[in-house]
């Protein structure tokens, strides 16, 4: 099965607000569990978002919270959590976990077209040993899938990158070559311990991200495939690249392996899940992998030697584009790019991109704090409490504390942090910082190399960002408040 | 949504403590702001909604909302409480601030519905909430709520 999806009724008596606030809150709820939805509301306004006879066919489950009829006999034979519209937007998560787990009652008791008779008659591939393998038939295909796939892989690697970068960094407070027998002056055996054992974490980051990219796509005969597929692509020295490429491969290569097979007689779905999908797999795809290592080697090569170029010839446009990206929507799939690009290159030893990168994640929530702390009066209390605990945050690589403040006015504020990041990466650049961490903030400081220089560079950013961003909210702060005191105001 | 909502239509640190005094201070600023020439009618509007099932929300924020006769032209009226006032809400909070819709009787599928509807969605982001119970002037509140509905 390829994602969970939801089918929601949302409808109250008045149909103006609690219709929308239950839609809103099962919407934000999904997103946060990860799971797809559709909310149908019954407002005032009529039915909006109207679900389709097919929507519902294909849904894992359905959500009515409603205290109005919604039509509900046509969910009969899906599971059903019927609630009142006030659950709804108290509890959500509850009830999209209710299908979720499949602890939701089937409504109508009897078992009607799709869903209930999984496993007997209809054909939906798999439940053995290796869990459900069925392809998702029918499921359109959408570019944002790629993406979510591609998360899905960086996220599981990022941790194998932070301990094992981090131990490695580590390694280097002994010195540059205290994992090196060879180099008895600095050798140290804790120090080449932590080395091999971060080493052997770092290494698993391509696999791994293959691995969990394909599981995306094609669930656990895929993640198989994925992982061998992936330590190859390693081992051949393509780098990250790579593993993307054996990801998406392995994934949809299994899908369509799947389908396929479709006709194989039932009773060889045994057989299918423990022998003919990782035997045919490994094999298929691992032989591609294999023809394809060389040429994906030469361009990771090539894309590695163009950005190092880049950044010995042109570290300011280097750091603008840097700066751009990681303010541009802080956490958010454009600073993912550049991220992803700083772990890449960390995996390859260049240890300059992700001291730019950092610089750039690190600064916007501290432009904040810089702002609160300069134009005390131009923020309210609450707002100023929370600019200076972004201080703590931006100093731990939490970019995500400066967006409360951007999202009030983003086309103003978002330039002004972007400038100050592109400032704070620029100077990192110029200043050859080196960070072997990719994570962290301040926190690192010990393994980087110039870590004097990266904190004035940062601040610098930070500083000439807070000035103006501050300035801009004194001025917003300024203007209205002439206008009528909420004394005059009431009557 | 000039007409809609207006810094004028938005009380500051109004001095009531119950719920019925919310209502009543609602229908007397809708009648200075020329949204109703029946406040006693809207209180009852109000107050027979109420009674449907709360409308009390979470941190401290109720939408009390009317479809009346009573109410001349749909539009939004603000009203944030001095003290916290004892209402039925999801987390149990007393309410301080309440974000009234007011909708006239006949209205139905216009863009107005939509605009409140949009009110009430945009009241689900915790952010938001934190922002509109720490504004400090009408002008901000009306800004918040104008730049996430609008936006």
């Amino acid at each position: 099965m390829q994602e969970i999806f939801i089918v929601a009724a949302t409808g109250c008596p008045t149909g103006i607000a609690h219709t929308f606030m239950a839609a809103e809150a099962l919407e934000q709820a999904a997103e946060e569990l990860g799971v797809r939805i559709k909310v149908e509301t019954h407002g005032q306004v009529g039915i909006e978002n109207a679900l389709t006879a097919e929507e519902i066919a294909a849904a894992d489950g359905v959500i009515i919270a409603a205290d109005k009829d919604v039509n509900a006999n046509r969910f009969n034979g899906k599971r059903v959590v019927d609630v009142e519209v006030k659950a709804g937007i108290s509890r959500p998560t509850e009830l999209l976990q209710q299908i979720i787990d499949g602890t939701a009652p089937v409504r109508g008791g009897k078992s009607a077209p799709v869903p209930a008779d999984a496993g007997t008659a209809t054909d939906d591939g798999d439940h053995g040993l290796f869990g459900d393998t069925r392809v998702v038939a029918g499921q359109k295909f959408q570019p944002r899938d790629l993406y979510k796939h591609l998360m899905n892989g960086v996220s599981y690697m990022l941790p194998f990158v932070v301990g094992g970068g981090v131990l490695v960094a580590l390694s280097f407070l002994w010195g540059i070559y205290s994992a090196d027998p060879e180099h008895p002056e600095q050798y140290n055996e804790f120090a080449a311990m932590l080395k091999t054992i971060g080493g052997t974490s770092m290494s698993l980051m391509v696999p791994v991200l293959s691995a969990f990219i394909a599981d995306s796509i094609g669930k656990r005969p895929a993640l198989v495939v994925g992982l061998v597929t992936g330590l190859l692509a390693a081992t051949a020295g393509t780098g990250f690249l790579g593993g993307i490429v054996t990801g998406f491969l392995s994934g949809y290569g299994m899908l369509l392996l799947g389908k396929l097979l479709e006709p194989l007689p039932k009773a060889l779905n045994g057989l299918k899940a423990i022998f003919i999908f990782p035997v045919l797999g490994a094999f298929l795809f691992g032989s591609i992998t294999y023809l394809l290592s060389n040429p994906m080697k030469d361009i990771n090569t090539g894309l590695q030697n163009f950005l190092t170029g880049f950044q010995d010839s042109s570290p300011i446009v280097l750091g603008l584009i840097i700066g751009a990206m990681c303010a541009f929507d802080m956490g958010g799939p454009v600073n993912k790019a550049a991220y992803v690009t700083g772990v890449a290159l960390l995996g390859n030893g260049n240890y300059f991109f992700m001291a730019a990168v950092s610089a750039a994640c690190i600064t916007p929530p501290l432009v904040t704090g810089f702002a609160a702390l300069f134009f005390r009066k131009a923020f309210d209390a609450r707002t100023r409490d929370a600019a200076y605990v972004n201080f703590a945050l931006g100093s731990t690589h939490i970019t995500e504390g400066a967006i409360p403040f951007a999202a009030r006015n983003p086309i103003v504020v978002i330039p002004i942090l972007m400038l100050s990041s592109a400032i704070s990466a620029v100077l990192t650049l110029l200043l050859q910082v080196q960070v072997p961490a990719p994570h962290g903030g301040f926190l690192v400081l010990p393994v980087v190399t110039n870590g004097l220089q990266w904190v004035l560079a940062i601040l610098a950013g930070s500083i000439v960002g807070g000035v103006i961003y501050g300035a801009y909210m004194q001025r917003k702060a300024a203007a209205p408040s002439a206008a009528t005191t909420p004394q005059e105001a009431l009557v | 949504m000039s007409t809609v909502l207006d810094p004028s239509h938005i009380l500051l640190d109004v001095p009531v403590t119950t719920q019925d005094e919310v209502f009543h201070a609602i229908a007397a600023h809708a009648v200075t702001l020329g949204l109703t020439t029946d406040p006693a009618v809207l209180v009852e509007g109000l107050a027979a909604r109420e009674a449907q099932g709360t409308t009390g929300l979470m941190d401290g924020i109720a939408i009390p909302h009317a479809k009346s006769a009573a109410v001349a032209q749909a539009a939004l009226v603000v009203l944030r409480t001095h003290d916290g006032v004892a209402w039925e809400t999801l987390d149990g909070q007393p309410v301080r601030l309440a974000i009234s819709l007011l909708i006239p009787e006949g209205e139905a599928g216009t863009t107005h519905l939509k605009l409140l509807s949009k009110v009430a969605r945009t009241l689900m982001k915790a952010p938001v909430r934190a922002e509109l119970l720490a504004a400090e002037t009408p002008e901000a509140l009306v800004e918040i709520l104008g730049e996430h509905v609008l936006a």
